[in-house]
C-alpha cells in the first residue's frame, strides 16, 4: 500500500497531463491551472526539506568534530542571522527598529539585509567562482597538448574562439568564431540535446508506468 | 632538469601569479582597448528586436528574468544593466521576475540604481515582482495570468494596483521576455514559454553556456543571445551610440573586457609554452 498509492498517483496524473496538453477545453485548462498552483505550493516543501537536511549535515559534523567540523558553526550562525534578518527586513508594513538610510526611514533589518547580500554574498560567490579561472589558466597548460588529430582540431578551436573576443574587431576572426560556434558545434549540440530528449522522454514514460521506481526511495 | 622540460613544468603558483597580474592592472588602470568594439550578430538580434518593440503597442512589455547568482554576477551584470538602460531609453514597461531566490536581490539592487538614473517611477515603469518556487509552474503559470502567480509584487503591493500592469495579463501582452542566467535556466524559457505560448525570448548567459545556446538559436527558439561580459560590452557599445552618445554612464563590460582579453592570452600563451615544451621534449626522447 506504502508504494502503490504514489504509484497510482504518478500513472494516472502523468497520463492526464500528458492528454491535457492537447486539449484546448476550459475544464483542461483550469485542471492545469490548478496543478501548476499545487506544483508551487510542493515546491515551497522542498525548502523544508532542505533546510533540514543543511541543519543535520552540520549538525553531525559538529557532534562528531568531522574534518573542517569548525566551520559548521559559522554556516549555522550564517543561517540563522540571515534567516531573521530577512524573515523580518523583508516583510511588507514590518518596520521594526526604524533608522534613517539616505534620506528615507526603514527597518534596521532591512537594512542590514540588503548590507549583507551586496557587501558579503556578492562578493563571496564573486570570489568562489573566480578562482576557477585560475584553476582553468592551470589545468590547460598542463593538460592542452597536441597529441593527436583530435586534440589539434580541438587546440585550434578554442585558440580560434579565445582570439575572437580578444581580438573583437578584427573582422575574419570573429566571423570564424561564429562560424565554428554555429555548424560544427550546433550540429554536435542538436545530436547531443535530441539524444539527451529522447532519453528523457523514455526515462519519462518509465517512471509513468511505475518500472522506474528509484524516486520512491530504496531499490526493491 | 633542461630548458625545455622546465618549460612545460612551470610551477602552478606562477601561472596563479601571472594570471592575478594581467586581470587586476586592467582594472586598476581602467585600460581601454583600442577600437570600438563590434557587436556580433547574436547580440544585434536582440538589439534590434527591443528596437522594434512598440512601448504604446498590444504587446509591449518585456519580462526580464534575473536568473543568476552573486557567483556569475560579474559576467552577467553588464548585460543586465546594458538591457535595462535600452530598455528605460525607450520607456518600455518592464516586468522584473527570478527563478533562483538570490536573483531577486541582485534585480532590486540593479532597477533602483539605474530607475534612478533614469527618472522612472517604481510601479509606473517597472514592476519587480520577485521570487516563487517551481520554476516550471511558475513559467507556465504566467502563460495564464501573471497575477495568478505574482499577486503582489516583492513589497506586497496587490498588482492591480500598479499602473505599470495595465493590460498587461499574460505572455500576450509581451514582447520579449529576457532572461539572464549563469545555470541552464534558459532551456526551461524555452520549453515552457516560447513552446507553448510563442512568446519571443531571448538569453544572456556565460561564456561557457554559450556553445549550449546555438541549437535553440538555430531553431529560432530565441530570437538571440547575449554571450558572456564581451556581449555586455557589445550592447553597452550599441546603446551608448544610440541614446546616451553625449552622456558619461558607466560601462561595466566595456571596462572589465581589457582584462577579460589579457587574462585569454596569458592562457593561449601558457598552452602554447606548455606544447613547445612537449614537442621538444618528444623529439629529443
Amino acid at each position: 500500500m506504502k508504494r502503490r498509492i504514489p504509484l497510482t498517483l504518478t500513472l494516472v496524473l502523468g497520463i492526464v497531463m500528458m492528454i491535457q496538453f492537447f486539449v484546448p477545453h476550459q475544464f483542461s485548462q483550469d485542471f492545469k491551472n490548478t496543478a501548476l498552483e499545487w506544483l508551487r505550493v510542493i515546491g515551497g516543501f522542498a525548502f523544508i526539506i532542505g533546510l533540514a537536511s543543511f541543519i543535520t549535515h552540520h549538525y553531525t559534523k559538529i557532534k562528531h568534530k568531522k574534518e573542517g567540523w569548525v566551520y559548521s558553526p559559522i554556516a549555522l550562525g550564517a543561517l540563522v542571522v540571515m534567516a531573521v534578518v530577512g524573515l523580518i527586513g523583508r516583510s511588507p508594513n514590518m518596520n521594526w527598529l526604524p533608522i534613517t538610510v539616505q534620506g528615507q526611514q526603514i527597518s534596521v533589518f532591512t537594512y542590514l539585509f540588503a548590507n549583507f547580500f551586496t557587501h558579503m554574498m556578492i562578493p563571496l560567490g564573486a570570489t568562489m567562482f573566480s578562482v576557477l579561472a585560475f584553476y582553468i589558466a592551470s589545468a590547460a597548460y598542463r593538460s592542452f597538448r597536441a597529441k593527436s588529430l583530435v586534440s589539434i582540431l580541438l587546440l585550434v578551436a578554442a585558440f580560434v574562439i579565445m582570439l575572437a573576443i580578444i581580438f573583437y574587431n578584427v573582422l575574419p576572426l570573429g566571423d570564424l568564431g561564429e562560424w565554428l560556434l554555429s555548424v560544427p558545434n550546433m550540429a554536435a549540440k542538436r545530436g547531443i540535446l535530441l539524444g539527451a530528449s529522447l532519453g528523457a522522454i523514455a526515462t519519462s514514460l518509465k517512471i509513468i508506468l511505475g518500472i522506474e521506481r528509484g524516486y520512491l526511495g530504496g531499490t526493491k | 632538469m633542461k630548458f625545455w622540460e622546465r618549460l612545460g613544468k612551470i610551477d602552478r603558483r606562477i601561472i596563479y601569479i601571472v594570471l592575478a597580474v594581467v586581470v587586476i592592472i586592467p582594472l586598476i588602470l581602467t585600460v581601454k582597448l583600442p577600437g570600438k568594439v563590434r557587436a556580433m550578430p547574436r547580440t544585434k538580434d536582440v538589439f534590434d528586436h527591443i528596437e522594434n518593440i512598440d512601448p504604446n503597442g498590444k504587446r509591449r512589455a518585456i519580462l526580464i528574468s534575473v536568473d543568476f547568482d552573486p557567483q556569475t554576477e560579474p559576467e552577467l551584470k553588464p548585460q543586465l544593466e546594458a538591457v535595462v538602460r535600452h530598455a528605460f531609453a525607450r520607456n518600455i514597461p518592464l516586468l522584473v521576475m527570478a527563478l533562483p531566490i538570490q536573483g531577486t536581490d541582485i534585480g532590486i539592487e540593479v532597477f533602483t540604481r539605474l530607475a534612478e538614473e533614469h527618472n522612472k517611477e517604481y510601479g509606473i515603469d517597472y514592476v519587480i515582482l520577485g521570487w516563487k518556487p517551481s520554476p516550471v509552474a511558475v513559467i507556465l503559470g504566467m502563460g495564464n495570468f501573471i497575477e495568478q502567480v505574482f499577486p503582489t509584487d516583492y513589497l506586497g503591493t496587490p498588482l492591480s494596483e500598479l499602473p505599470v500592469m495595465e493590460g498587461i495579463r499574460n505572455y500576450d501582452d509581451v514582447g520579449l521576455v529576457m532572461d539572464f542566467t549563469g545555470s541552464s535556466f534558459y532551456a526551461y524559457w524555452v520549453y515552457y514559454a516560447h513552446t507553448p505560448y510563442d512568446v519571443p525570448v531571448a538569453t544572456g548567459v556565460t561564456s561557457v553556456s554559450v556553445a549550449d545556446i546555438y541549437p535553440f538559436l538555430g531553431s529560432r527558439q530565441f530570437i538571440g543571445m547575449l554571450a558572456g561580459m564581451k556581449a555586455g560590452a557589445e550592447y553597452e557599445r550599441l546603446v551608448k551610440d544610440k541614446y546616451y552618445q553625449d552622456q558619461d554612464i558607466f560601462l561595466r563590460g566595456t571596462q572589465a573586457l581589457p582584462a577579460l582579453s589579457a587574462s585569454l592570452l596569458v592562457i593561449i600563451l601558457f598552452v602554447i609554452l606548455g606544447n613547445i615544451s612537449h614537442f621538444a621534449t618528444r623529439r629529443k626522447s
